[in-house]
């Protein structure tokens, strides 16, 4: 290292942003070309200057910015604005979303008239279930009271018979009561399932509708910077013909 | 070497700032669309800038609409003593430079020290099967982590010149400091960047 080396390395950087004058980058120019040192610094220099051109150009996210005018447009003055092609292409896309729905509306309603009627269908089948066993058991109990009956008094008979009057009606009571409960609650099922559905129907369609819109303001937007464009563009051809 | 910034030919520029000019009077009358033209051509740099300056993605978003809120607002305080973009420019370093200072202290930067943490939005951009995208991702992250080192007003002059492209004396305007500081602060950003950017490997 020589000891003008100090001075000329200041000027390295300077050199690089366009900061000296013709005398001082010669005299520079001189030195480096003769001083390894001061050239190593300057490749220094020239390697941070292109790794910092890697910062540049940094991915803008679009749009997301205000535009006031945006706001008092309706998508149908949005649709007007748009050129003939986005327009064929935003009725397409309108038409697609209409004819999905209304399918998918259809569909839901048949799908829940299946699960309606396979309710039944289970349900009918337990309440089948229910009532065999009960006329069973009551079936063996009378049974029973009809070997036993030749040792009892005519008393006993008479309360035997009305015991058995009164649990058989407690039995029919208990399993109809059941019964209906269990109906209520696979209505109330199905009713909670419909509006469940209903839900994530609506939410899903305000979704595919927020999704449209946004569409439809990037279009526009994009007609906007097209035209932005064509202007400069336009401009700058009538400046080079003058 | 004359310069390691090119600037766009003159020409251009003229019928650029005429343009521009003419969006700015439209936008003193309170047309919006005119005012959206300025915002489509600026909101890029400025955005850059709000990044590399406050080093978080979704603040330099906030910062960015921020700037250009005010810059509506305030479009009628704007003489035409200066350009636009130098307007602009005091605007957005002004309002980074509040952003920073209102920060709690001890969270003041999303990038951590031993560089782990890449943001989500890099990934996104980076196709793992082109290693060029990788290696520019990666250097990306070192850049912002060296800038962040730098004191706010050491990035501020580095950002316009470098990235921005301004000239001293447009700067010195946008700073509203004399010119030796500038520079001053400019060649001592450059040299700690150099410590941490300029080693070879």
């Amino acid at each position: 290292m020589k000891p003008e080396c100090s001075e000329y390395q200041r000027k390295i950087a300077r050199s690089l942003m366009g900061d000296l004058t013709v005398e001082e980058r010669r005299s520079l120019e001189d030195h480096l070309a003769t001083c390894p040192h001061c050239r190593a610094e300057q490749e220094s220099y020239i390697r941070t200057l292109d790794i910092m051109k890697a910062a540049d150009n940094e991915p803008v996210p679009r749009h997301f910015f205000v535009y006031p005018e945006e706001k008092n447009l309706n998508p149908w003055a949005l649709f007007r604005l748009m050129k003939p092609r986005w327009q064929a292409i935003t009725a397409a896309v309108a038409g697609l979303f209409l004819f999905a729905g209304i399918g998918g509306i259809l569909s839901f309603t048949r799908s829940e008239i299946d699960v309606i009627a396979l309710k039944e269908d289970i349900l009918k089948a337990a309440e089948q279930k229910n009532r065999e066993a009960g006329s069973l058991w009551l079936q063996e109990v009378r049974a029973e009271m009809a070997r036993s009956q030749s040792d009892l008094t005519q008393q006993q008979k008479t309360e035997l018979t009305a015991a058995m009057n009164r649990l058989d009606s407690r039995m029919t009571g208990r399993l109809t009561a059941a019964e209906d409960r269990v109906r209520d609650d696979t209505k109330q099922l199905a009713v909670n399932l419909y509006r469940t559905v209903a839900q994530d129907r609506a939410r899903d369609l305000s979704f595919i509708n927020l999704r449209f819109d946004r569409i439809e303001t990037r279009n526009a937007i994009e007609t906007q910077q097209t035209d932005a464009i064509l202007d400069t563009l336009l401009q700058a051809a009538e400046l080079r013909l003058k | 070497m004359s310069s390691a910034i090119g600037r766009t030919s003159s020409s251009s520029v003229s019928s650029d700032r005429s343009q521009e000019l003419s969006w700015v009077v439209e936008s003193r009358r309170g047309n919006a669309q005119a005012f959206n033209r300025l915002v489509l051509k600026w909101e890029k740099p400025i955005y850059s800038l709000a990044f590399r300056m406050l080093q978080d993605r979704e603040e330099a978003e906030e910062a960015t609409q921020e700037v250009f809120l005010l810059a509506f607002k305030g479009i009628q305080r704007f003489r035409q003593d200066s350009t636009f973009s130098t307007w602009l420019y005091r605007i957005a370093l002004n309002h980074c430079s509040t952003r920073i200072k209102q920060r709690p202290s001890g969270i003041s930067l999303s990038l951590d020290d031993n560089g782990a943490v890449i943001h989500p939005m890099d990934k996104l951009a980076v196709d793992g099967s082109q290693p060029d995208e990788l290696l520019r991702a990666e250097q990306r992250h070192r850049v912002l982590k060296a800038l962040s080192r730098l004191l706010p007003e050491q990035r501020a002059v580095i950002e316009l010149k470098f990235y921005q492209e301004l000239t001293f004396e447009e700067i010195a305007e946008v700073l509203a400091v004399p010119l030796s500081t500038i520079k001053s602060r400019l060649y001592s950003g450059l040299e700690m960047l150099k410590g941490r950017l300029g080693s070879q490997d």
